[in-house]
Order: structure tokens, then C-alpha cells, then sequence
């Protein structure tokens, strides 16, 4: 159906007749006179017989400027073309980004085409519709909010990009319906490589999917054995043929191997690798062949062969402690006496128990027990006996209780402990707290105001819980251990006391640098899938080395790799099935614009020809 | 008529005239040397008659007898120069009043200027102005004294109206076969000009074509949507100036004055086409003397 947004403009079809009328007001002939029209006669003659359609030229001439005109008034009349579908005053488009959004089963992907088809969606949205806009990326991400701007919208839409993640298109969803029930009559439009469903008539899903064949590593994993290391990767075959795949298996960026596998259609192979040497720090395995989707053809683990935390415990004699702790097989642990614990660093982790040195250590962790009076570091009082013990509600530290009873807890006595401003209470009674645990700086500190042999706590079997509970927090094993994340999560680092740089580099080389003054910090930006450098050092003092850790990024390959689609379409060759008409409205004034070009172009031409 | 209230000849430009000849005959047998010279020497013996010595007369031919005798110059006149009584034809029509710089002026120019050639070598001439048909006319005569009053009738000659040329031409009784005739016009005829040229021809004359075209003419500077008016019969026609037309009009003339010099030459006519805007002292040293008419 043809409709016109400027109706008005057929105001300058007035200028045809001003033409027609300048046209007949030109046959106004200038008159000159000449010594005889004699030659001119026998020349218009012999022309005339040449070329037959001479008369014709002052009218074709005339014919076209009224073309002109009349293309003229049409491109501002701004016709449309337009279809059904024009009732919702309102649109709300969902863009999925995740990963699988990157395959380039639909050409050029399918994020690209997808984009393609909202821009000319937002091409043909009549001046009175408005289209808010959500980006289903890690997060839902409403980019453009109701706005009948075509130039705002189509600036917003190109600046989404897609993810490495699996999106967030639930959540993203719940949003716009929640928008919709809001705003009242309003279409939702989803645009992903799945079909979305719902019970609302206002509800269509345009689906990008060209059944495309991927294949994944799925999982990188290392052990250690005698020998060396071994490494174990999984790939898997997301397509409907078996496959012979060439994998990789790099260290430290270096190839080492590579392996032809086969696997089945819609199955997995794990594949070893030995002869890895003990010194790699991160193992890379990639697939050679060639699929839809390439982010997820490479897998990485990282190497953290396990190093020793090393404690050092400075006590009289403390057997449950040292039993305790040496629980945890990376501990390392030294014991020495008050006379001797001056002036040490080297350790990861300081006990001291009943003394405190003159000058802490600052290049690690520390846990107190029974500080003495006038010790310099923490005002210690009377002494007073524990009664109905108490974990204070709402403390950060509730971590250290865990799976602790601490209700059976008898102690005869304690210290009134001064509680410190950077630390607070985690176990308490009514005259003052038991147990302390802070963070000075980036360096955490546990206290215990009585001496455990004044207690009943070594013979429980809460005890060990509690100093394992305890060690976890200030020697964490997670960050070494599991240093695999997925795009798009938060990475947690654990700030070693006494650093002051932290620098994050990217697997694309960019160097982000986080603010150390933490124990903890946290880093958000994990986008890109690869190997991650966390580079910690300190630049005078205690920590002489600077310390590097590895951590990797994967595309979620267990909700994104699969790129068949769920269910089956009618329309499969194109590899998308279209619930929503594309175009609603096309404007007609640039194809105008041009006919109007090529007329006056002909025009001139005619003109400058005399025909 | 004079255009430009100067006179139409200057007396310094009518000495220079006086060392020339006309020679059409001796251009015609392409033998221009001694034949008019050895004539004129045959001529000198039959003597025709007396009279008076005119300023500009060949100072040789004075009777030195007859100056003794009455204290009079006379010059002696012979019988057989006599005989080459010399024509001009001057086309008056409408269409010679025309042009920048006029046509008609520089055709009184070369009128008068083959009158007094004609004259200074004791030739008889007559002059006529020809429309649709003869207008006016002045007769034969000779002696350079009847030069002035030439020059004053050339000078008066009013040009207008339609031009026939051959109609003129053959209705003029007064022609002597035998002699010469100078044709000046822009051939712009109704009637065309070749049947005027034949009949000349028959009458035993030796021809001589002089073609006037005004620069506009050949060259026309013209654009637009033109209604072009004849000025001799007020006629209009309407063109569209184009690139193509301007191209086919020059074509036109081109082809015209191909054709006319085609048939001039096949017919033994001497054929001089000239360009109005050059000067008549030049169309006469140039020309003239290039084409070997007067020498």
C-alpha cells in the first residue's frame, strides 16, 4: 500500500503549469533582422531532413522539465510503501549477543545479519512508533529507551556488540515484558538463533540459525604425574557427520603437538597429551579445521604446579595448633620462639601465639593469639570470663564459623580486647569479643583474645574446622587452583600483603591496572577469550619478586556451541525463519532522487546536444 | 547613399588608382603581358577626336599641336579604346544595406573605383543599379571629367526592396556586346543569378563576379529561440538556434559559395567572393591585383 508522509509537498506541482505557462510565453521569438533568410532556410531544410524529430525538441525539452518536476513533488510528498502491521504504537526489540550469535552459518554472522534486519526494521517504523532497544549481552542492556529517533537508534544498534558469553536473553525477556505490561500496547520483537516463544499475539521471534556445524574444545585439563605433566582435552563434535579433526596442543604459545582425531556426530573424544615440560605455565589446544563458529575452537588451562604456603608459627609450644594447620598438605610449616621472632619475613602466613613482635611482619597474612598487654598493637585489658558465646549478626566474616558450633565452646578465660578499626568482632559475649578478623591494607589479620589451652576448643571437633576455615581465607587455594572462568564473570584477586601494582593483561596485550589496596579485588573485564596474565608486584620492600599468575577465558561451550537448532524450521535455507515482517514501511524519495538525477542528467544532455 | 557622411573615395586612395588597368580580357586568356599594349598602339593611329585635358588623363596622350594652336591641353581620343565599354552592375536590393561593415557602402566603393579605373584608361562606362528590376542607370560615357559626376551618382544610389538579378540583368537595353560587366552583389536573388550570368555571356561579355558577404553572413553569432526577418521582403522565419543548426547554417554557406564559384569557373567567369570587413583599398591591391583583373 502507497501512502504519502508530506502531503503537502504536492504543493509544487503548481510549478507545471508555471512551466507550460514560461514555455508559451517563450514562443515569444526575439526578432532580428537579417540580410536574407535565404541560407538559413536551405540550412533548416537540409537539417530538418536529417534529423526528422528536430521539431520534437523544444518540446521534449519541455516534457522533461515537467518530469522533473513532477518526480520533484513526489520525493517531497515522501511516498511509502507499506504492509500490515502498523498498529503497535510501540516496539521492543531484544537482540540476543551471545557467543553463538558469532557464527557465521548466516552470512556475514548471524549477529551482523540480525543487526542488518533491525536497521531495516527501524527503517520502516512510522515517525509516531517507538522502539526501545535491549541488548541481551552478559547483562540485559536497554541501549535506546522509546525513542522514534531513527539516527539515535541505528547509532545505539551499531555500537552493541556481540559477547563471548551466553547472554542473557531470560532475563533479558522477563525485562521487556515487564516494559510491555508497562507501556500497554506494544509489539516485542526477539531476535536471536533460537526460537523464543510465548502466549502473547504481540510476541515474534526472528530466529538467525543455518543449522551450522561447530566443533569445541570443550575442556583443557592438567594432572601431574610422574613423568611430567599430562594434559586432557575433550572435543566435541556439535554437527550431524562424523569428523576428522586436526587439534593442536600448544605450551607457552609454542606448538608441541598436533593430533588427528575422529569424532562422532554429536559426540566427544578426549584427547591426551604427555611430554608436556614442568616448567609450562599454560597449555593451549586448538582445533585446525575450519567451522562456523571459531571462538570456541581453543581451549586453555593454566599450569599452577602447587607451591607450599610457607607459616611460620611462633609459640611457647602449641601441639593442636601445629596439628591443626598441618591439615593442609601445601602448608609448609616453621615453628620458632618469641626470642627468636625478630625481624623475619619470607612467610606467607604469621602465628604468633601469646607474644607479638615490636614491628609486624608486613609481607604476609597474620593470626594472633592471646596478645599480652601494652604489646603496641592492640590495647588488651583485664581479664574477665567468657559466658554465652555469640556470633554478632551482619559481620563479614561469618566464613570463619562455617560448620563451626561454636554454642558449645567453654572458655575459662579471656583478654578485653579493644576491638581495632579495621578489624571486627566474629565470635563475642557480652564483656567483649573472642575472635577478630580484619583487614589492614591488604594484609588480613584473625585474632583470638584467650589462649586455646585455656579452653576446651582443641578437643573439639570443631577446631581443626575452625583453622582450616580460617587458613582458607588467608591462603586461598581458589584463585590458583581454579583459574578457569568464563567470559563475561567476575575474576577474583587475591592480593598478596604489601603489593602495590596489580596489572591485568589481556590475551590481545591490554594492560588494565586494578587498585591493590584490597585484600581482595575484583576484576570485570574478562570479555575476550584466552589466556590472562595477573602480574603483582611490589616495588620496594618486602615482596622482592614480582609474582605472575595465569587465569583463561572460555565461551561457555555447553550453552553456546551448539549451534543446530532446537527445533525444526520450515524455512531452512536461509537459515532463518522470519516471524515478523522485516519492512513495515519503505520510503520511496531516495529512488526519486535518483530518477530525478538521471532526468536532469538527460536533460542537460538533450540541451547540450540540440536534439 | 553614404552611410558614414565620409566620401566614398579619397583623393590620395585615387592616385594610388592610377597606375592600374583593367585587364579582364588579358586574365581571361591567362596571357596577361603585352596584348593590351600592343592594341592600344594599333588603336592610337585611327584617331576618334579631341578633348580637353582633365586632371588624372595620361599626360602622353596631350596634343602638343593643338596646345600650340589654342594654348589649350587636349587630349586626342582614339576610336578603338572606345570600343571596351565596361558595365558595372551594382545590386541596390534591401539585403546590401545590411551588415558591420555595410555591404552596400564598400559595393559603391568598388563601383566607383572600377568606374574610375575604367575611366582613367579612356574606357566608356556605364553604371547601373539593378532591384527586381533595373532601377536607375547611369549611361555610357568616358573621359575622366564625367568621373566626378559618377562618383555622385554612385554615391546617391538608394539601396531597398527585392533583388532579380537575371530579370534585371536581361532587361537592360542598353548593354554593348562585347564589352565588360562587373557584377557587384551578395547574390541574395530571387530569381537566382545564373540565367542572369549566361545572358551576360551571350551578349559576348567578359564577366566579373564580385561576391560581398558581411561577416555576420559567414559567421552568425546567435542563440536562442530567433525569429529571423528578411529585410528585403519582411518575411520571417522562426529557428532554434543550436549548436547543430549554427553548424548546418555555416555548411550552407559553404556549400553556397562552392557552388557558385563551380559555376563561375566552369563558365569562364572571373569570380572575387569578398568579406565585408575588409577595407576596399585592400579588396583592390589584394584582390584584385591577386586575381590579375587589374594590374
Amino acid at each position: 500500500m502507497l501512502g504519502f508522509l508530506n502531503p503537502w509537498g504536492f504543493l509544487f506541482a503548481i510549478f507545471i503549469p508555471a512551466v507550460i505557462l514560461l514555455y508559451l510565453l517563450k514562443q515569444q521569438y526575439q526578432e532580428i533582422r537579417v540580410s536574407s533568410t535565404f541560407l538559413w532556410q536551405k540550412a533548416i531544410q537540409d537539417m530538418e531532413a536529417s534529423v526528422p524529430w528536430q521539431k520534437l525538441r523544444k518540446s521534449l525539452l519541455m516534457f522533461l522539465q515537467l518530469v522533473t518536476i513532477a518526480l520533484f513533488t513526489l520525493a517531497v510528498a515522501r511516498p511509502f510503501l507499506y504492509r500490515e502491521g502498523r498498529d503497535s504504537a510501540d516496539f521492543i526489540i531484544v537482540l540476543d549477543c551471545s557467543a553463538s550469535m558469532q557464527a557465521e552459518d548466516v552470512k556475514p554472522t548471524r549477529f551482523a545479519k540480525a543487526k542488518k534486519e533491525i536497521e531495516s526494521f527501524i527503517d520502516g517504523l512510522f515517525p509516531e512508533q517507538r522502539l526501545t532497544l535491549i541488548a541481551a549481552g552478559y547483562q540485559p542492556d536497554v541501549v535506546a529507551s522509546r525513542t522514534n529517533d531513527k539516527r539515535i537508534l541505528k547509532d545505539r544498534l551499531n555500537k552493541i556488540e556481540v559477547t563471548n558469553g551466553e547472554g542473557s536473553m531470560e532475563q533479558a525477556l522477563s525485562l521487556a515484558q515487564a516494559l510491555a505490561r508497562e507501556l500497554g500496547n506494544v509489539e516485542i520483537h526477539v531476535y536471536s538463533d533460537k526460537l523464543y516463544e510465548s502466549e502473547s499475539p504481540n510476541f515474534k521471534s526472528v530466529v538467525f540459525n543455518g543449522n551450522g556445524k561447530n566443533f569445541a574444545v570443550d575442556l583443557v585439563s592438567w594432572s601431574e604425574i610422574p613423568k611430567g605433566l599430562v594434559v586432557l582435552s575433550r572435543i566435541v563434535n556439535y554437527s550431524d557427520e562424523d569428523t576428522a579433526l586436526s587439534v593442536e596442543c600448544l605450551a607457552n604459545g609454542i606448538t608441541l603437538d598436533v593430533k588427528e582425531v575422529i569424532v562422532s556426530a554429536g559426540g566427544n573424544m578426549d584427547v591426551y597429551w604427555t611430554g608436556i615440560p614442568l616448567e609450562t605455565l599454560w597449555v593451549e589446544i586448538g582445533i585446525l579445521d575450519r567451522d562456523d563458529l571459531i571462538s570456541d575452537n581453543r581451549g586453555w588451562t593454566v599450569i599452577n604446579r602447587r607451591e607450599k604456603n610457607k607459616v611460620l608459627l611462633v609459640s611457647r609450644r602449641n601441639i593442636f595448633l601445629e596439628k591443626a594447620i598441618t591439615l593442609r598438605k601445601d602448608v609448609e610449616l616453621a615453628k620458632t620462639i618469641y626470642e627468636q621472632a625478630y625481624d623475619i619475613t619470607g612467610y606467607s602466613l604469621y602465628i604468633f601465639d601469646g607474644y607479638i613482635p615490636e614491628k609486624l611482619p608486613e609481607d604476609g597474612h597474620i593470626v594472633i593469639f592471646n596478645p599480652q598487654p601494652h604489646n603496641g598493637f592492640v590495647e588488651v585489658g583485664e581479664e574477665f570470663v567468657p559466658g554465652f558465646l555469640r556470633n554478632p549478626a551482619n559481620t563479614r566474616y561469618a566464613q570463619l564459623l562455617d560448620f563451626v558450633a561454636y554454642d558449645g565452646f567453654h572458655i575459662a578465660r579471656a583478654r578485653r580486647i579493644g576491638i581495632p578499626d579495621w578489624g571486627s568482632a566474629v565470635l563475642e559475649d557480652e564483656h567483649g569479643p573472642l575472635l577478630i578478623a580484619g583487614e589492614k591494607g591488604n594484609q588480613r589479620i584473625v585474632m583470638f583474645s584467650f589462649d586455646v589451652h585455656d579452653s576446651d576448643i582443641p578437643l573439639k571437633v570443631d577446631f581443626p574446622i575452625l583453622i582450616q576455615n580460617i587458613l582458607a581465607w588467608l591462603l586461598p587455594q581458589g584463585a590458583e587452583q581454579n583459574a578457569n572462568y568464563y567470559a563475561g564473570q567476575e575474576v577474583e584477586i587475591h592480593t598478596i600483603p604489601g603489593v602495590q601494582k596489580i596489572r591485568v593483561t589481556t590475551p590481545s596485550g591490554k594492560e588494565v591496572s586494578m587498585d591493590p589496596t584490597h585484600s581482595l579485588v575484583t576484576f570485570n573485564g574478562a570479555y575476550e577469550v584466552g589466556v590472562y596474565k595477573v602480574r603483582q608486584d611490589a616495588e620496594s620492600g618486602i615482596l622482592q619478586e614480582a609474582r605472575e599468575k595465569y587465569f583463561t577465558v572460555h565461551i561457555p561451550t555447553r550453552s553456546e556451541s551448539d549451534l543446530r537448532p532446537g527445533q525444526a524450521f520450515d524455512n531452512v535455507e536461509y537459515g532463518f525463519r522470519q516471524a515478523v515482517p522485516a519492512v513495515h514501511m519503505r520510503e520511496l524519495w531516495k529512488y526519486l532522487a535518483w530518477a530525478l538525477l538521471v532526468v536532469i542528467l538527460l536533460e542537460w544532455w538533450v540541451y547540450q546536444h540540440g536534439y | 547613399m553614404n552611410h558614414s557622411g565620409d566620401p566614398l573615395l579619397d583623393q590620395y586612395f585615387l592616385k594610388k588608382l592610377d597606375g592600374l588597368v583593367l585587364n579582364a580580357r588579358a586574365a581571361l586568356k591567362g596571357d596577361m603581358g603585352g596584348n593590351r599594349k600592343s592594341r592600344s598602339k594599333g588603336t592610337s593611329i585611327e584617331f576618334s577626336d579631341f578633348r580637353e585635358y582633365v586632371v588624372g588623363d595620361d599626360f602622353r596622350r596631350i596634343d602638343w599641336n593643338a596646345y600650340a594652336r589654342f594654348e589649350r591641353l587636349f587630349v586626342k581620343l582614339f576610336m578603338e579604346e572606345r570600343e571596351a565599354s565596361i558595365t558595372v552592375y551594382v545590386d541596390l536590393s534591401g539585403s546590401m544595406d545590411w551588415g558591420r561593415p555595410n555591404k552596400g557602402r564598400l559595393a559603391k566603393q568598388l563601383a566607383a573605383v572600377f568606374v574610375y579605373i575604367a575611366l582613367a584608361n579612356l574606357d566608356r562606362v556605364s553604371v547601373m543599379g539593378i532591384r527586381d528590376d533595373v532601377s536607375t542607370y547611369l549611361p555610357y560615357f568616358s573621359g575622366k571629367q564625367g568621373f566626378w559626376k559618377a562618383l555622385k551618382f554612385i554615391d546617391e544610389l538608394e539601396f531597398g526592396g527585392k533583388t532579380s538579378l537575371s530579370n534585371s540583368i536581361k532587361r537592360y537595353a542598353c548593354i554593348k556586346p562585347g564589352g565588360i560587366s562587373i557584377l557587384i552583389t551578395d547574390l541574395f536573388s530571387k530569381d537566382g543569378y545564373q540565367e542572369g550570368l549566361r545572358y551576360l555571356q551571350y551578349q559576348k561579355q567578359e564577366i566579373t563576379l564580385v561576391h560581398i558577404m558581411a561577416p555576420w553572413e559567414l559567421e552568425p553569432e546567435l542563440s536562442g529561440n530567433l525569429r529571423l526577418i528578411d529585410v528585403e521582403d519582411g518575411k520571417a522565419k522562426e529557428i532554434v538556434v543550436t549548436s547543430q543548426v549554427l553548424k548546418a547554417y555555416k555548411k550552407t554557406v559553404d556549400e553556397f559559395l562552392k557552388e557558385v564559384g563551380t559555376f563561375c569557373y566552369t563558365r569562364g567567369i572571373n569570380y572575387i567572393p569578398i568579406n565585408s570587413a575588409v577595407t576596399v583599398e585592400r579588396v583592390v591591391f589584394e584582390n584584385l591585383v591577386k586575381f590579375g583583373l587589374v594590374r
